[in-house]
């Protein structure tokens, strides 16, 4: 049931209830995810496979996988980067 | 009459009879305890031990983890419920 393209569900963890795809096979307990979840092994005890799969390539990158979460409805909400702070009094900036 | 503080429901009334034959109201705090599981009701992982009247001024990290349901449900019974949705998906 678990192999590359499969969409499952994470049960355990701060991830958990949020959905990613399988994109790599390590062994019989870890496999790498990615989507909603951040990209990382995860053990598969840890996951709950649903019936839905992509066509996608092992590795793929996280550009693709956006956009095959995009035709099945699944929004992902991505981090902003951090801003920086600019100290205009500081000796540096003056110069 | 007794002071302000007693007045509310934060302390647990005893009543207790003096040797003299007096009826006296004993004072005490209520017991300290941690926030349960509604479904099974295990003490839920990350919970501080305190008294229930001080539960609002806690601080946001110390009333539960930080997963899907960590203030409300244990980490065995939020499994189960996830994993009855992900089969229905």
């Amino acid at each position: 049931m678990i192999e590359i393209g499969r969409v499952c569900v994470k049960i355990s963890g701060r991830d958990a209830g949020k959905r990613g795809v399988v994109i790599d096979v390590l062994d019989e307990k870890y496999v790498v995810l990615d989507g909603e979840v951040r990209r990382k092994k995860c053990n598969t005890q840890h996951l709950e496979p649903t019936k839905t799969k992509i066509a996608i390539e092992k590795d793929a990158p996280h550009e693709t996988i956006l956009k095959e979460f995009e035709k099945l409805g699944i929004k992902i909400r991505e981090k902003r980067p951090k801003k920086k702070i600019v100290n205009a009094d500081s000796k540096k900036n003056k110069a | 009459m007794v002071g302000g503080k007693y007045k509310s429901r934060k302390y647990r009334k005893t009543y207790r009879k003096t040797p003299g034959g007096r009826c006296v109201v004993h004072y005490s705090s209520r017991k300290a305890e941690r926030a349960k599981c509604f479904k099974c009701g295990r003490a839920l992982q990350g919970s501080k031990l305190i008294a229930t009247s001080h539960e609002g001024f806690l601080p946001k990290t110390a009333k539960g983890v930080s997963r899907i349901f960590g203030g409300s449900l244990c980490g065995i019974c939020a499994k189960e419920i996830l994993k009855t949705k992900a089969r229905s998906i």
